[in-house]
């Protein structure tokens, strides 16, 4: 039978209290018990211990403790992913931590305030506007013009004195030169 | 007592006089109202057949023939480039003939003679009696139409005296430049017609088929629906040129079939339109990738060409974006008029 000394007993005697060990190696610390005050005193006060732990009423965990773990756990993951990333800032991390409908509302009103910012021309900018003087004469022809003057033509048709044999060579004028702009169209 | 007595005879007289004068300046500005009014109904209704010339200031005539009967007017052109062509006043809509490819082309124009309230209220009238001159051995009265508010043009009328048909108009821009005379070189009214059943074989259609330009309403909406139909907000000039009414919201639609909304102003006598389209339409402006840039098209690339459309229309067209839309001034009004409602342009 193997002699035990001190500290290798004092190493298993939370185990032999517990009545955890094999068969050989209790014995062992057993026959080491009887002749050693130092090591039955040292057993004596895990027995009490034990008996106070026991005698405290058991405190359950909180229910989401898990899911709040858990949450953590990602959290870190995630964050940890994101730095292995390329070391992205910290606001990242933390925007990354806000829950869905914050975002979505400081997603709205980033929007809207863009919107505003732009529906705003202020002075000093270019306005989008150009103004493009036009005397309507023989040496231009454009389709644009063409249905302008034979629209605002027809509607004077049934003004009062109105010279409807102009109108009406405005009318025909228009149309032809129509023609011929989409014939020249097609041919290209 | 014989001294009173001829004080009294005197003042009578003078009063008299007066009375009379004053009753006289009133029949005058009467009459001329009344001239206008009558030259208005007979323009319209009195049956005739005639040659009529239009010479524009450029010198350019057109010469035309034209049978009214009964409301409708047949109108054949007899200068080219248009010789030959003939277009069909139904009253309600112009039917016009394309002999080359034998076809018809039906434009309904359904709106109402306008009538002459705007232009009596924005036009001061006078009646001058001129004595000895005649047009087509008829003797004439001139009415001269002159306006009240500045850039507007103005319009001199000879009228017949027995029928105060207008035999001959002129009509003048805001300058008071000749811009288009239009007088009948022949003329036989209703009275001298023997046989008008004949006429009425003219206003008879051929058997051509017939195009029908129902894109082209001539149907006054309101501005929202025309907002609604346009798919786009219908802008006003804030300003307006003295004397002008807006007469009308009208809706029509581009080759490309997208929208144009037309405002069209109206003083009685002259009327400008302004032309509202979105700027993406390739249809209309924004030629060959121009896009938004419509309105250079116009100064650009199709620059010098030739071109078909009458001479002596000296019509302006003012182009401007504004919130995504092409809005195109067309009329015969100053372009600084043009410019300055351009300015005032608001939804």
């Amino acid at each position: 039978m193997i002699s035990m000394r001190c500290h290798q007993v004092e190493k298993y005697l939370p185990d032999y209290c517990a009545d955890a060990l094999d068969i050989f190696r209790r014995i062992a610390i057993k026959r080491h018990l009887k002749r050693c005050f130092l090591c039955s005193r040292e057993l004596e006060i895990l027995k009490r211990t034990a008996l106070l732990v026991e005698a405290v009423p058991p405190k359950m965990p909180p229910e989401d403790l898990w899911l709040k773990t858990k949450l953590a756990t990602l959290n870190e993951q995630e964050a940890q992913i994101e730095v292995e990333r390329g070391g992205h800032p910290s606001w990242l991390y933390w925007l990354q931590k806000l829950r869905a409908p914050i975002a979505i509302s400081v997603s709205v009103v980033a929007l809207v305030a863009l919107l505003t910012l732009f529906s705003i021309k202020p002075n000093f900018l270019p306005q989008q506007k150009m103004q493009v003087p036009y005397n309507y004469n023989t040496d231009n022809d454009n389709i644009d013009l063409g249905i302008y003057f034979q629209r605002h033509a027809l509607k004077a048709w049934n003004d009062p004195f109105a010279d409807r044999a102009s109108l009406g060579w405005a009318i025909l004028a228009s149309d032809q030169n129509q023609k011929k702009i989409e014939a020249e169209k097609g041919e290209k | 007592m014989r001294e009173k007595m001829t004080t009294l005879q005197i003042a009578t007289a003078l009063m008299a006089l007066l009375i009379l004068s004053l009753q006289g300046a009133e029949s005058a500005e009467l009459s001329a109202l009344e001239a206008l009014q009558k030259a208005f109904e007979a323009e319209k209704n009195i049956s005739f057949v005639g040659v009529q010339e239009t010479t524009r200031p450029l010198g350019e005539t057109i010469k035309v023939k034209v049978v009214q009967v009964k409301g409708q007017r047949y109108l054949e052109y007899l200068t080219t480039p248009f010789i030959g062509r003939t277009l069909i006043d139904y009253g309600d809509k112009i039917c016009w003939l394309d002999p080359n490819a034998k076809l018809i082309h039906v434009i309904p124009t359904n709106a109402p003679l306008r009538s002459i309230r705007l232009l009596a209220n924005n036009y001061q009238l006078e009646l001058l009696e001129l004595k000895g001159e005649k047009l087509l051995d008829r003797s004439v009265y001139l009415l001269s139409v002159q306006p009240k508010h500045p850039n507007s043009p103005s319009m001199k009328m000879w009228l017949d005296k027995k029928i105060w048909f207008p035999l001959r108009t002129n009509r003048y821009d805001a300058s008071g430049k000749l811009q288009l005379s239009s007088f009948y070189t022949q003329v036989k009214f209703q009275s001298d017609l023997k046989d008008l059943k004949l006429k009425d074989e003219i206003f008879k259609l051929p058997n051509w088929e017939i195009v029908h330009h129902n894109s082209e309403s001539n149907k006054s909406l309101t501005k929202q629906q025309i907002a609604d139909a346009a798919g786009f907000d219908i802008i006003k000039p804030n300003y307006i040129v003295e004397g002008y009414e807006l007469e009308g919201y009208y809706l029509s639609y581009c080759p490309m079939r997208m929208p144009i909304a037309q405002l069209r102003y109206f003083n009685g006598l002259n009327s400008f339109s302004l032309f509202e389209h979105p700027i993406g339409c390739r249809g209309m402006g924004g030629m060959d990738g121009m896009g938004g840039m419509g309105g250079m098209g116009m100064m650009g690339r199709n620059a010098g060409r030739s071109c078909c459309a009458p001479k002596s229309d000296q019509k302006v067209a003012f182009f401007t974006v504004k919130d995504g839309l092409m809005l195109s001034f067309v009329g015969d009004l100053p372009k600084e008029v043009f410019q300055r409602m351009a300015e005032s342009l608001i939804k």
